[in-house]
C-alpha cells in the first residue's frame, strides 16, 4: 500500500463558479492566502517566519515576517516540501485533503469532520499548520487581529471561519493515507460491478448543451431564477435516474449542474448574472481528464450531497456529508488492489473511533464532546454496536460510495459470499484519482457504436462512448436520453448548435458516418446540409465593422487592396459606400486613410447643427453615425447636396436635410410625439425644438389650429407719458384697446368716434388717417 | 503622390449591430414583421438591416422565433 503518492494534477483552475456561485472579490487563492495572513499580528507572523526557516537560496531571515514574505517563501516548491517533511501525520493528511479535493479553502468545522473521520485530533494538526504558515486562518471580518491560534480555533464560529492554503502547497505535497486498517472482507468477491465510469460525462455534456442552447440567468445573490431553475430540475435527460447505480440519490439535476460548474464547462458571465456554457474549445483541452476532473469536482462539491440535496432543507456551509466524502475514499485508499471492505465494517470502524461521524449538520459536530481520542477504538471492529448510530451510517455510506462513488466510477461494488453483505473498493480511477495507482487504462475501442436512424434519431451503445467521443457528439447531436440506452437527436436546432461553435457540416457527417453501423441514409446527410445552408440565409452580427467610403469608387479600390487570408472572410460590399468586415484586423489600414472612428456601443454623439431658419438640419460627416439618418427620415426628408435652402448653400460633405409639414406629419403619425422629438433635439443638436419646427408643431395642436385676424386703429402719442394719461383718464379709458408699445396703444375701431368725441372735450384734436 | 496611390479615406463605424439576408425578400419579410421591426433602424441596403445596439439577444430570439437559424457572428464582442 503506497503511503504516499503524487496527486493527479488535473488542469482546470482552482475556483469555478457554483450554481450559486459565491462573491468572487479577492477569491484569487494566493491574493486571499496573502490576504488571510495579513490579518495576523506583527508579533504572529514574524513567529512564523522564524519558524519556516531559511529558504533555500540561504538568504537570512529578516526579523520581522511580513505576510509577503512568507507568501513569498512558499512559492519556491522547495521550501513547501522542506516545511511539510516536518509535519506530523495529521498535519499532512490536513493537506491532503486539499490536494484531493482541489480546494483552496476550507471551513475549520468542515476540515476538523474530515480529520476526525482519518482518526486525526484535529486542532494540533491545524495549529501546527497555522504555525507553519501552511494555512492561513480567514475568520469572519469582525474579529480583531490573529495572534493565538487555538483561540481562534476554539472560540469562533468553526463553520464561518476559513483556513486558506497557499495554491503551491497542494501541488507539493505527497498522498498520505490514515493510519488505522480497515476489516478487509473475507474470501473471493462475488458479483463485482463497476460502471463504465460515463455518467458523469454524460450528464454534464447534456448540461452543457441545454445552457449553451439558453444561458441561465441568476440574480446578484447567485441563485437562478425560477424559470431556469425549473428547466434543469425538470430536464427529463438530467433528472432521469442513473440507471447503473446501486443507491438512489436525490436532485440529480443539481448535482450534474454543479459538477458542469466545478469543472468549468459551465461558467459564469463577466457580469456575475448569467451561467454560461463554456466554449467547445473545453472538450479537446480536457477530454482525457474529464472523468478524473468530475470526480475531484465531486469531493469537493458542498452545493449538493447526497442526503439533503442542493441544501434545500438545511444551510449549505453546515452540511457535513460533503467532508465525508474526501475521508471515506481515503480509508478505501488504504485498501490494496485485492483488498475488499463490506459497508458495514466500514460503518463499524468509523463509528468504533468516533460515533459523531453520522451527524450530518456541522453545526452538530461542533457541539459533539462526547467522543473518543484518536486511536481510541483503533483496531478491529468486528463487535458492532446495533443499539448506535449503524443504520444512519450505512445509509450515508450507500448514499456516497454506492449513489454517487459508483456511478462516477470511483468504486466497485461486490458481494461477500460468506455473508451477502455488500463490498466495496476503489476502481481504477479511483486509484488514480486518491493517487493510489497509475492512470486507468483506455476503454476498448468499440468502432461502430452508433445506429442513425432516418428519422434523426441515434442510438448510442454505451460500450462504444468515450468522453472524447461524448463531447464531440454533444457538439452537434441533442442528448434526449441517457440511461442504459442512449439516444440522441439529429435536428436543425442541433445543427446550428454545432455550428454556432465552429462545427463544419462535413465534419459532423464524417463523425457520424466513422461510428455508424450502417452508411447513413440520404436524407440525413441532405437534412444536415439543407440545415447548415439555412443557417447562412440570415447572418446576424452582433457587433461588426462598416467601413463607409466617400464613393462607390474608393470603395471598389479599397476592395482590391484587400489581402487574401483563406481563415478571414471576405469583406461584404453593402450598397454603393461601405464594406462589412468581420475581423476588423483584416483591414490594409497602411493603404487608408481613417478619418473618423466612430463606436457604437458609446453613447450617441452631437452631430446634427439647425440652420438660422431653423427647419434645416445639417449632418456633420465627421461626426455623424449610421443611426442619425435613420432617426432623420423619420421626420425629415435628405435634401440634394447641390440645393441650396433660403439662400444657404451647403458645405462640402455635408448633407442636409429639411423639415417640412409633410415630414413632421409623417414622423407624427410613426410615433415620434413632440416629446420624443425634443429629446431627439437635445441628444443629436444639443438644444430645444427650433421655434419654427415647434410653428409646424404647434398647426397639428388646438393651440393655434384656427388663427383670427382683425384690422386695428393704432393710437400713436409723442410720448409715454400721454399714453398713461389716456389710460387713467375716465374719459378716455373705456374706448381704448392693448397697448402696442412705450407710445402706442390700440384702438377698437368701433370705439373711435366716441373716443375722438372725449378727447374734443379735453380739448385734444384727434384726426384719423 | 499620384492619386491612385493616395490613402484611400474611410470613416469607421465600429461595433455596429446588423442583420443581412442573403435575398432581399428575406429583408422585407424581416421588415414586415413588427415583432422585430421595431428593433431595426435602418436599412443599409437591399439586405442589410441596421439594428439598433445592445438588443442582441432580443432580436436573435425574434429571429428564431421567426423560424430562422441565423448565423450568429461576434456576439458578445
Amino acid at each position: 500500500m503506497p503511503q504516499g503518492s503524487q496527486l493527479p494534477t488535473s488542469p482546470r483552475p482552482d475556483e469555478r463558479p457554483g450554481p450559486s456561485p459565491q462573491p468572487a472579490a479577492g477569491h484569487e487563492p494566493r491574493h486571499a492566502f496573502r490576504a488571510a495572513l495579513g490579518r495576523y499580528k506583527g508579533t504572529r507572523l514574524g513567529a512564523i517566519r522564524l519558524a519556516q526557516g531559511a529558504s533555500p537560496d540561504g538568504l537570512r531571515i529578516r526579523p520581522s515576517g511580513s505576510a509577503d514574505e512568507i507568501t513569498e517563501h512558499l512559492d519556491a516548491p522547495a521550501s513547501v516540501q522542506g516545511l511539510v517533511a516536518r509535519l506530523p501525520v495529521g498535519s499532512r493528511l490536513a493537506l491532503g485533503l486539499y490536494g484531493l479535493t482541489e480546494a483552496t479553502s476550507f471551513s475549520v468545522a468542515g476540515l476538523s469532520l474530515a480529520l476526525r473521520v482519518v482518526e486525526t485530533e484535529p486542532l494540533p494538526a491545524i495549529v501546527k499548520l497555522l504555525d507553519l504558515g501552511l494555512l492561513a486562518v480567514d475568520p469572519d471580518s469582525a474579529s480583531g487581529p490573529v495572534d493565538e491560534f487555538s483561540e481562534v480555533l476554539e472560540l469562533v464560529d468553526p463553520t464561518r471561519v476559513s483556513l486558506r492554503i497557499h495554491p503551491a502547497v497542494p501541488k507539493a505535497i505527497r498522498m498520505t493515507r490514515p493510519e488505522g486498517e480497515l476489516l478487509k472482507a473475507a474470501g473471493p468477491i462475488s458479483q463485482i460491478r463497476e460502471s463504465d465510469g460515463l455518467e458523469g460525462v454524460l450528464r454534464v455534456a447534456a448540461v452543457w448543451q441545454r445552457v449553451g442552447a439558453e444561458p441561465l440567468r441568476q440574480t446578484q445573490q447567485g441563485v437562478l431564477y425560477k424559470r431556469d431553475s425549473d428547466r434543469i430540475d425538470l430536464d427529463p435527460v438530467l433528472a432521469s435516474p442513473i440507471a447503473d447505480t446501486l443507491a438512489a440519490v436525490p436532485d440529480l439535476p443539481s448535482l450534474w449542474l454543479a459538477l458542469a460548474c466545478r469543472v468549468g464547462l459551465i461558467e459564469q458571465d463577466a457580469e456575475g448574472e448569467r451561467l454560461l456554457a463554456a466554449p467547445w474549445e473545453f472538450w479537446t483541452e480536457n477530454e482525457f481528464h474529464l472523468p478524473q476532473m468530475i470526480a475531484t469536482a465531486w469531493l469537493a462539491l458542498k452545493d449538493w450531497h447526497e442526503l439533503q440535496g442542493e441544501g434545500r432543507t438545511e444551510i449549505e456551509s453546515e452540511a457535513a456529508v460533503p467532508y465525508l466524502r474526501p475521508a471515506l475514499l481515503l480509508w478505501l485508499s488504504t485498501l490494496d488492489e485485492s483488498e475488499w471492505v463490506s459497508l458495514e465494517d466500514l460503518a463499524d470502524h468509523l463509528s468504533a473511533q468516533w460515533p459523531a461521524w453520522v451527524r450530518l449538520s456541522l453545526k452538530a459536530e461542533t457541539e459533539e464532546t462526547s467522543r473518543p481520542g484518536p486511536g481510541g477504538g483503533r483496531g478491529r471492529a468486528r463487535a458492532r454496536n446495533d443499539s448506535g448510530p449503524r443504520p444512519k451510517a450505512l445509509s450515508i455510506l450507500e448514499a456516497i460510495l454506492l449513489g454517487t462513488a459508483y456511478p462516477l466510477g470511483l468504486v466497485r461494488a461486490g458481494i461477500e459470499p460468506t455473508t451477502q453483505r455488500r463490498v466495496v473498493q476503489l476502481s481504477a480511477l479511483g486509484r488514480y484519482v486518491l493517487a493510489a495507482g497509475a492512470s486507468p487504462p483506455p476503454r476498448p475501442a468499440f468502432e461502430h457504436f452508433l445506429f442513425v436512424q432516418p428519422n434523426f434519431e441515434v442510438i448510442a451503445y454505451r460500450q462504444g462512448l468515450t468522453p472524447q467521443l461524448v463531447g464531440r457528439l454533444s457538439r452537434f447531436a441533442w442528448w434526449s436520453q441517457i440511461g442504459s440506452a442512449l439516444e440522441l437527436k439529429l435536428s436543425r436546432e442541433s445543427i446550428v448548435f454545432g455550428l454556432d461553435r465552429g462545427a463544419k457540416p462535413n465534419w459532423m457527417l464524417e463523425t457520424l458516418t466513422r461510428h455508424s453501423q450502417r452508411p447513413l441514409a440520404r436524407g440525413v446527410v441532405d437534412a444536415i446540409n439543407d440545415w447548415a445552408q439555412r443557417r447562412e440565409r440570415v447572418i446576424f452580427y452582433a457587433a461588426t465593422t462598416l467601413m463607409e467610403f466617400g464613393n462607390e469608387t474608393d470603395r471598389n479600390r479599397a476592395l482590391e487592396l484587400w489581402p487574401e487570408g483563406e481563415d478571414e472572410a471576405p469583406p461584404v460590399p453593402v450598397a454603393e459606400r461601405f464594406l462589412l468586415v468581420e475581423n476588423d484586423r483584416a483591414v490594409p489600414y497602411s493603404r487608408l486613410r481613417l478619418m473618423s472612428s466612430r463606436d457604437y456601443r458609446r453613447p450617441p454623439e452631437i452631430c446634427v447643427a439647425v440652420e438660422r431658419d431653423g427647419v434645416t438640419l445639417t449632418l456633420d460627416p465627421a461626426r455623424a453615425d449610421l443611426l442619425v439618418d435613420a432617426e432623420l427620415s423619420h421626420f425629415a426628408d435628405p435634401l440634394p447636396s447641390s440645393d441650396t435652402v433660403h439662400g444657404h448653400a451647403s458645405a462640402r460633405g455635408e448633407r442636409r436635410f429639411l423639415i417640412s409639414s409633410a415630414s413632421l406629419e409623417r414622423g407624427i403619425s410613426r410615433g415620434k410625439s413632440p416629446e420624443r422629438l425634443s429629446e431627439w433635439f437635445e441628444r443629436r443638436t444639443g438644444g430645444e425644438i427650433p421655434a419654427s419646427v415647434q410653428l409646424l408643431l404647434g398647426a397639428r395642436t388646438s393651440r393655434c389650429a384656427r388663427l383670427k385676424a382683425a384690422r386695428m386703429v393704432v393710437l400713436t402719442l409723442p410720448g409715454p407719458e400721454l399714453v398713461e394719461g389716456l389710460r387713467q383718464h375716465p374719459a378716455t379709458t373705456a374706448f381704448l384697446g392693448e397697448r402696442l408699445g412705450p407710445s402706442s396703444v390700440a384702438v377698437p375701431e368701433q370705439h373711435l368716434a366716441a373716443l375722438q368725441d372725449a378727447l374734443k372735450e379735453l380739448g385734444i384734436a384727434l384726426d384719423v388717417e | 503622390m499620384k492619386s491612385s496611390q493616395a490613402r484611400i479615406p474611410v470613416k469607421l463605424h465600429k461595433h455596429v449591430t446588423l442583420v443581412r439576408t442573403t435575398e432581399a425578400v428575406l429583408a422585407e419579410e424581416l421588415l414586415a414583421r413588427k415583432s422585430l421591426a421595431r428593433w431595426v433602424v435602418g436599412r443599409l441596403s437591399d439586405t442589410v438591416l441596421l439594428v439598433q445596439h445592445g438588443e442582441s439577444e432580443l432580436v436573435i430570439e425574434e429571429l428564431r422565433r421567426l423560424g430562422h437559424t441565423p448565423r450568429i457572428v461576434g456576439q458578445g464582442g
